[in-house]
């Protein structure tokens, strides 16, 4: 397979991932946990793109990511799209601050920006929407927060895996992965 | 050959050999009773017995037990297995029961009513905590449409925002973005019921000097057939009216709580069903008359 194949395949490999994985959230979730704060699946998807690929690269599948992402929520798009690229941002910056390899970082990362979201969503809510958040559920945020950051572990291994198969190198102290 | 050269005491050893149990036979008159010598005898070998008895009843107990053991280990594990099995039977057998006292519930309701309602599963949740919608498993293929409403026996649950081909988003009653024409029961004051939080909705637009107080049941008004009419929508938990304030802050408690639904319906065709009391569709009907009346007058003198 060629690099062009490879990184298409890659592409669909993760938003194929990302879609189980929300599914998930919202439905096999609601069946065996009922209304419990249930982890933000696709937030370590986006926080792996933004940690281990080129910025235009991560911003690139960030809006791929939200628009399937959307699709399971009523939240206006350009909200969504918004606190999304807030999170981004956020990852990119604690990147270039401190940065090491392996599943911990995700799983930091993750939890930082499941913290960050729901903080972003409540601003821009009240920035943008006419109808803003009046009233959130602090300690569901939290719970989501720590499952997400729990659920950042196994997410890492599967993910450097489909890497691995799509050719891509394994991230490194150095940053970004490229192809080989 | 001397015959009566022989040896005294080898004959007197064998005659006492034969005279003793011949003595014996002789005095044995009551052959149940045992001679008076004999019954030491009787006794110790008896005790003997018994210790064997018990020696040996006592190995085979410990052996038996040792065996059992092993025998109870293996029917302990074989009836936990059970146990587990006929527990999981049990849950599955309450769930269904459960499950069909609800859709029997639901079909009782369906068939007495005029509406013309479809059934519809919920499979899933939002994504965002603070958002409020669930997802049906039914969509445009089976004729659910944007706006349609979504109800169950107890209440209102909220209107179709996103329908799909096999697929439909509702927006739940307590979402920020839901709004539902309603009215409230004893006084017909009327507002438009909106989301506030998970379980709070507030009961907006109402006239400062419109009659609303806690405890009042608010009720669909029917509005555009829609919802049917003078469907639960909650209870007034809390009435506040500011000083320079036009009108009045009314939170509502929703009458069912839309996170415990499993199956609701889509209302097709409200069919002008009305789930007043007579007495109120009569004085309805009345405010109707009365205000067509009024109209009426009006036009007539605009024309004259």
């Amino acid at each position: 397979m060629n690099i062009r194949n490879l990184k298409i395949t890659n592409y669909i490999a993760f938003l194929f991932i990302n879609l189980a994985l929300t599914s998930l959230q919202c439905s096999l979730w609601l069946q065996f946990f009922g209304f419990f704060p249930s982890p933000y699946m696709w937030l370590p998807t986006l926080a792996y793109w933004a940690i281990y690929r080129e910025i235009h690269e991560g911003l690139f599948f960030s809006y791929f990511l939200v628009i399937e992402t959307v699709a399971l929520s009523s939240i206006p798009l350009s909200l969504f799209l918004l606190i999304n690229l807030f999170c981004f941002g956020l990852v990119v910056l604690i990147k270039q601050r401190i940065y090491w390899s392996g599943p911990t970082y995700l799983m930091l990362i993750s939890g930082i920006i499941s913290i960050a979201f729901p903080i972003f969503h409540f601003f821009l809510s009240w920035a943008i929407e006419p109808k803003p958040i009046s009233d959130t559920e602090i300690l569901d945020g939290i719970l989501s927060s720590l499952f997400t950051s729990l659920v950042a572990m196994p997410l890492y291994y599967l993910y450097s895996s489909i890497d691995k198969i799509t050719n891509k190198s394994l991230p490194t102290e150095a940053g970004a992965s490229k192809y080989e | 050959m001397n015959y009566f050269n022989f040896d005294i005491k080898k004959l007197a050893i064998v005659v006492s050999l034969i005279i003793i149990p011949l003595i014996a036979v002789n005095m044995e008159h009551n052959p149940a009773e045992r001679p008076w010598f004999v019954k030491p005898f009787i006794f110790a070998s008896g005790v003997v017995q018994n210790m064997y008895s018990g020696f040996s009843s006592g190995v085979r107990g410990t052996t038996s037990l040792y065996l059992n053991l092993i025998n109870i280990k293996k029917n302990n594990q074989n009836l936990q297995k059970e146990n587990a099995e006929l527990r999981a039977q049990l849950g599955a057998l309450t769930e269904l029961k459960l499950e069909n006292q609800r859709l029997n519930n639901l079909l009782g309701f369906k068939e007495n009513t005029k509406m013309e309602l479809l059934t519809a599963k919920v499979i899933g949740k939002d994504l965002l905590i603070d958002h409020t919608t669930l997802t049906i498993n039914r969509g445009t293929h089976h004729g659910v449409k944007e706006f349609m409403a979504v109800i169950t026996i107890g209440g209102v649950v909220g209107y179709v925002i996103q329908p799909q081909t096999f697929t439909s988003q509702i927006l739940l009653l307590t979402d920020r973005y839901a709004s539902i024409d309603a009215i409230v029961q004893r006084s017909r004051a009327r507002g438009i019921v909106e989301g506030l939080n998970k379980n709070t909705c507030q009961l907006n637009y109402l006239e400062r000097d419109d009659d609303v107080k806690v405890g009042d049941k608010i009720v669909t008004s029917g509005l555009n057939n829609i919802f049917p009419k003078g469907f639960a929508v909650g209870t007034v938990t809390n009435v506040e009216k500011s000083q320079y304030d036009i009108s009045q802050e009314v939170t509502i408690k929703p009458a069912i709580n839309p996170f415990t639904l499993e199956e609701v319906f889509v209302v097709l065709n409200a069919n002008k069903e009305s789930f007043l009391k007579e007495e109120e569709q009569k004085e309805n009907l009345n405010d109707e008359i009365i205000n067509s009346k009024e109209i009426t007058k009006d036009k007539v003198e605009i024309v004259e």
